[in-house]
């Protein structure tokens, strides 16, 4: 065992380490930071799972109006009353058809958007169109 | 002799062959420890990448979940609205349907929600007899869409439960039953 040696393989060992050290430090920051997308987008999830449910259990207890129409803005009056879960942005508008409900879900932190159309039709809110509305939409 | 014999021997009586191997094991002893090191951490990255990879893939799938739930609720409202007739029949059934021409077919089933082109691959409804004579019966139907991705990513497809009631059948309710995989 020679005096370079033992300052090679030092010098080798601490770059080494120290390299290491950066690394497991990028990892563990990596981590960290996917784990909180992870949380974030889960609780993208669970509004989203949240409305649904308000949705069709709004559906279930409301009459069918006389249009489509009548029965999205019914629905949007109803829905903006409710509040979103800490953290989660809601943006609940008409479309412009006037008979579906545009929905956009947003939590702080995440790029990422949930972006959904619901049709009243879809829940049976609408009444069934008369043979003469039928024959216009479709002639 | 003896002194000349003590000197190859060496101070502590270790063999010349000997110490020249115990003088080599310090660097190779640091290469493998630094080598092991830089593979356990390679090692973690490349899991951390991973679940990065699998993370954009969940939020890949979720946002083909949303279009397939927008498609869905569009396709069931135009059935709802304007083709109603078409609730009790299969798909296989409305190629020769009265109520609805060839166009107004090849538009019921095609559409595009989201900038994500859709198409209408399955509707099938349980046959209840009841439904027929009773209004307040209850059916449902299978829908079955395949999203077709711009982006030159896999079509998929995903299902629906959609609940009927009465006669002339009605669309009560609309669930998602998931993702039935890539579509072939």
């Amino acid at each position: 065992m020679t005096l370079s040696e033992t300052v090679m393989a030092s010098l080798v060992f601490s770059l080494t380490a120290a390299a290491s050290v950066h690394v497991l430090d990028l990892v563990s920051m990596s981590v960290l930071e996917l784990e909180k997308r992870q949380q974030r987008s889960d609780q993208l999830e669970a509004g989203l799972v949240s409305f649904e449910g308000l949705l069709r259990s709004e559906s279930h207890q409301a009459v069918p109006l006389e249009d489509c129409s009548q029965a999205a803005g019914r629905l949007l009056l109803v829905l903006q009353s409710t509040l979103p879960a800490q953290g989660l942005h809601r943006d609940l508008s008409l479309e412009p058809s006037g008979e579906a409900l545009q929905l956009t879900l947003t939590v702080d932190g995440l790029g990422q958007t949930r972006h959904r159309i619901y049709h009243p039709a879809a829940y049976g809110l609408c009444p069934a169109p008369s043979p003469v509305e039928v024959a216009r939409a479709t002639s | 002799m003896a002194g000349h014999l003590h000197r190859r021997v060496g101070i502590r009586g270790v063999s010349p062959i000997k110490g020249n191997a115990e003088a080599g094991f310090l660097l190779p002893l640091a290469s493998l420890a630094s080598l092991v090191m830089l593979l356990g951490c390679l090692s973690m990255q490349s899991m951390t990448l991973q679940n990065a990879q699998r993370l954009a893939a969940l939020s890949r799938l979720r946002q083909a979940e949303d279009s397939s739930m927008s498609a869905a609720q569009q396709l069931v409202a135009a059935l709802q609205g304007q083709h109603r007739c078409l609730l009790p029949l299969a798909l296989e059934q409305w190629t020769t349907a009265a109520c609805i021409s060839a166009e107004q077919l090849q538009a019921l089933a095609r559409g595009e929600v989201n900038s994500t082109p859709y198409e209408l691959v399955g509707w099938r409804p349980q046959a209840n007899a009841t439904l027929a004579t009773e209004p307040a019966a209850e059916a449902g139907a299978e829908l079955l869409l395949e999203l077709r991705p711009l982006d030159g990513q896999q079509a998929l497809r995903s299902a629906f439960a959609v609940a009927l009631q009465g006669n002339p059948a009605a669309v009560k309710d609309l669930r998602p039953l998931g993702l039935r995989g890539i579509a072939p």
